[in-house]
C-alpha cells in the first residue's frame, strides 16, 4: 500500500469494462433464468434434460465470459479455465461409460450396492 | 494479504526499478505478469473446485438414471419458486460482485463497499432461504436416515435423492458461507485503506471465487429444482 499520489487514477494494467457491459449480461440472464423456468413446465419428454443443461451452459459462459474476465484474461489462464472442463468432461467419459457399458451395470434395482460382487 | 507486498515494495529501489509500480512485488517483472499469476493460481484452485462439485454431479447422473422415477417424484417435494428466487439472487449479486471489481480497479473505495455490501447482502438472502428450505424438508422427514419417510416409494432412490440434494447444495452454501466471511474481510479492509492506493487483485480473486460458486448454482437449479417438470399450483 502507497498513498494515493494523484487521485483517481485508473490502475492501467486492469481491464476497465463500462457498467451497461455487465448490466446487459445480468438481464440477459435474469430472461434465461425465466426461459429455463417456463421450459420446465410442458412434459418435454427426453428433452427436457438436454434443454435444461443447454439453457444452463449459456448461462454458464455469459458470467465466465463476462464476469470473470475470460474475454480479457490472458492465454495462460485461458488454457486453465479449458483444462477444468476437460477434466471434468474425461471424469464424465469415464464413469458413466462404465456404469452404463450394458450387462455389468453396477447399479441394481434393489439399492446402490454392486449386483455382481458375489460373482467374483 | 497486504504484507508481503508491502515489504517487497520497501526493498524495490534496491534491484534498481526506477520507475516501479507500488503493488510489484520483486519477484515479477511487471504489473502484467503479477496480475497473470494471481488469475492462474486462483483459475488452478478453481479447477479443483469443479473436480470437486463434478463428482457429485457424476454421481448425481448415475443414480438419476437408476432410479428416474423416485428422483421425479422426490424432486417434486423441492419448491422451485424458493430456488428460482435464490438463482436470481445469485446472479444479482455476482453482478453487484463485478461492479465492485470494477470500482476497485478505479480506485473508488465508497462504491467497492457499497457493491461489496450488497454482494454480502445478497449471500445472506440466499442463506435465509436455505435456511427456511432446509426446515421444512426436516419437519417433512426428507432427511436420509433412520426419520425419512416419503410415501409411495418402493425403494430408498427417494433417499438417495435427498441426500445427492444436502450434499450438493450443503457443500454450495458452504462456499457461500466461505464467500460470506471473505467479502466481510474485504469491506473492512477497503474501510481501513480507503485512503491508499489499493491493488485490485484480492478483490478480483474474490470475484472469481464468487462467480464460480455462482456458476455451481446455475447447474444446480434445472437439475435438482427443474428437470422432471414443475407444478404451476403446488407448494
Amino acid at each position: 500500500m502507497s498513498e494515493i499520489t494523484e487521485q483517481q487514477e485508473p490502475k492501467l494494467y486492469a481491464h476497465v469494462d463500462p457498467i451497461k457491459d455487465y448490466v446487459g449480461r445480468w438481464f440477459i440472464l435474469l430472461i434465461l433464468l425465466v426461459v429455463t423456468v417456463l421450459a420446465a413446465i410442458p412434459d418435454l419428454g427426453a428433452l427436457a434434460v438436454p434443454i435444461a443443461m443447454g439453457i444452463a451452459v449459456v448461462k454458464a459462459l455469459l458470467v465466465i465470459w463476462v464476469f470473470m474476465g475470460f474475454r480479457h484474461a490472458t492465454k495462460l489462464t485461458q488454457v486453465w479455465a479449458a483444462i477444468a472442463l476437460i477434466f471434468l468432461f474425461t471424469m464424465f467419459v469415464l464413469f458413466l461409460g462404465d456404469y452404463w457399458s450394458g450387462k455389468d451395470r453396477l447399479v441394481g434395482p434393489e439399492g446402490w450396492e454392486p449386483t455382481h460382487s458375489t460373482e467374483r | 494479504m497486504s504484507t508481503p507486498n508491502e515489504e517487497l515494495t520497501m526493498h524495490a529501489p534496491a534491484h534498481g526499478h526506477e520507475e516501479h509500480h507500488p503493488h510489484l512485488a520483486h519477484q515479477f517483472d511487471d504489473m502484467e505478469q503479477q496480475t497473470e499469476s494471481y488469475t492462474v493460481g486462483m483459475w488452478i484452485f478453481l479447477v479443483t473446485e469443479v473436480m470437486f462439485f463434478g463428482g457429485l454431479f457424476t454421481a448425481y447422473i448415475i443414480y438419476r438414471n437408476a432410479y428416474l422415477t423416485e428422483f421425479t417424484a422426490a424432486h417434486h417435494q423441492l419448491d422451485w419458486k424458493l430456488g428460482g428466487l435464490n438463482t436470481l439472487i445469485l446472479l444479482t449479486s455476482s453482478l453487484t460482485m463485478a461492479l465492485a471489481v470494477r470500482s476497485s480497479m478505479l480506485n473508488r473505495w465508497r462504491a467497492q463497499i457499497g457493491f461489496l455490501t450488497l454482494t454480502w447482502l445478497g449471500a445472506l438472502g440466499f442463506m435465509v432461504i436455505k435456511y427456511f428450505e432446509y426446515s421444512s424438508k426436516i419437519e417433512h422427514h426428507l432427511v436420509p436416515g433412520p426419520n425419512f419417510a416419503m410415501e409411495g416409494m418402493p425403494n430408498r432412490g427417494a433417499e438417495l435423492f435427498f441426500s445427492l440434494y444436502f450434499a450438493m447444495t450443503g457443500l454450495h452454501g458452504f462456499h457461500v458461507l466461505v464467500g460470506m466471511v471473505v467479502i466481510g474481510i474485504l469491506i473492512v479492509r477497503t474501510y481501513i485503506n480507503r485512503k491508499k492506493y489499493m491493488d485490485y487483485m484480492p478483490i478480483e480473486m474474490t470475484g472469481l471465487y464468487w462467480h464460480f460458486v455462482d456458476l455451481v448454482w446455475i447447474f444446480l437449479y434445472p437439475m435438482l429444482y427443474l428437470v422432471g417438470q414443475i407444478d404451476l399450483g403446488g407448494h
